[in-house]
């Protein structure tokens, strides 16, 4: 019985043990990698992004600071998404609409698929589905960790001078993105 | 009323600690001797699903520490609702873990029979259900530790594997604890020969 008792605590003092050690490791961890986690948000030069589009060409924008932008001077409206997201299905539409008002006041858009460039046939099947006409974006992989999605759909809106003015996680509002480009314009 | 003197302080300090290695032989007792445990916890107030939670609580730290980190880092820009969004979504990977237990603890309560004896742990099947899933936390702490000592991420085979073996297991406990509870006198004699031996 006393054996028992004994094995019973040492298992549970390993398991608990081994979590401890696990967690020390794991918090020390991310104290190293602090700034690889801080989130790319508000006032943050917009990471660079050369990507090519679903429906031929490619989408440019940024590069380093003090050497010229591609699409300095425009706003730009960035939604990284992934096909097997529900709510990026659920914004997308609205995303595409807003690119159709904003078109003719020079307004950037482009969707950006997160997943890797096997996934062409589902992004068809989805531009096809929701009948998005605005520009798609394949490959994004390396374009979602510069930018540092963590959450889908997020997107972030980038002024005329290649800062971001704001990053939106999540689903959200045409009303909320629409008053976020507008502000973007008025600067 | 007299202020507490440092004898009683001290007894409490013991009994807050002889508590605390009482829940940690528990959920041993869960890995190491089941039956005997889960009997204990159906028949007395020993072991609860707060023990059952210290452990899951750890585990989501260690899993889900990069996430939060990178959650909070929002607030120092001044951003509050995209930090609450990903603590909320960070949250969530717990779900599964709640979810189990859950249905396990409907699971036995359905199965255990009506008309059962006050003392074949009626009330107590959401504290069974819950020690029941510790073998699942516990393969993924060790497969954890594991791949953290070999300095490598898991495959998609070894993850599959070690979710297998933990719900297998824990698979078994729930087995268990629907016994204990549809026998409790067989239980309980099981016990007296077990004690007498």
């Amino acid at each position: 019985m006393k054996n028992a008792g004994l094995a019973r605590s040492m298992v549970g003092w390993v398991l608990f043990g081994t979590l401890a050690v696990l967690l020390g490791l794991k918090l020390t961890w991310v104290g190293q990698h602090l700034s690889a986690l801080r989130p790319v948000a508000g006032g943050d030069r917009a990471p660079a992004l050369h990507l090519p589009l679903l429906r031929g060409g490619s989408f440019q924008l940024g590069g380093d600071e003090g050497a010229s932008l591609d699409g300095e001077g425009a706003v730009t409206v960035i939604d990284f998404f992934a096909t097997w997201c529900g709510p990026c299905r659920i914004e997308l539409p609205h995303v595409d609409a807003l690119w159709r008002r904003y078109q003719d006041r020079g307004v950037r858009f482009v969707a950006v698929d997160v997943e890797p460039p096997e996934a062409r046939e589902f992004v068809e099947k989805l531009a096809k589905d929701l009948r998005l006409e605005l520009p798609i974006a394949l490959d994004g992989e390396d374009a979602s960790a510069a930018y540092k999605v963590s959450n889908l759909p997020t997107i972030a809106i980038v002024g005329k001078d290649g800062r971001i003015r704001k990053m939106f996680l999540g689903l959200r509002s045409e009303r909320d993105l629409a008053d976020a480009i507008d502000a973007a314009l008025d600067e | 009323m007299d202020a507490p003197t440092r004898t009683d302080l001290s007894e409490g300090r013991s009994a807050r600690a002889a508590e605390a290695i009482g829940r940690v032989a528990c959920i041993g007792g869960a890995l190491v001797s089941p039956r005997s445990t889960l009997r204990r916890i159906a028949l007395t107030d020993e072991g609860g699903l707060g023990d059952v939670g210290l452990l899951l609580g750890a585990r989501f730290l260690v899993d889900a520490a990069p996430s939060l980190a990178r959650a909070l880092l929002w607030l120092p820009r001044g951003e509050p609702l995209p930090a609450i969004q990903g603590v909320l979504q960070t949250l969530s990977r717990l779900l599964p873990d709640v979810v189990a237990i859950v249905l396990g603890a409907l699971a036995l309560a359905l199965f255990a029979g009506r008309g059962r004896d006050a003392a074949a742990g009626r009330g107590r099947e959401l504290d069974l259900a819950a020690y029941a899933w510790v073998p699942w936390v516990a393969v993924q702490v060790a497969a954890m530790a594991i791949h953290v000592a070999l300095g490598r991420v898991p495959s998609a085979t070894e993850r599959q594997l070690a979710q297998l073996v933990g719900l297998t297991w824990s698979a078994v406990l729930w087995a268990t604890a629907l016994w204990v509870l549809r026998h409790p006198v067989r239980a309980t004699m099981d016990s007296t020969n077990g004690e007498a031996k």
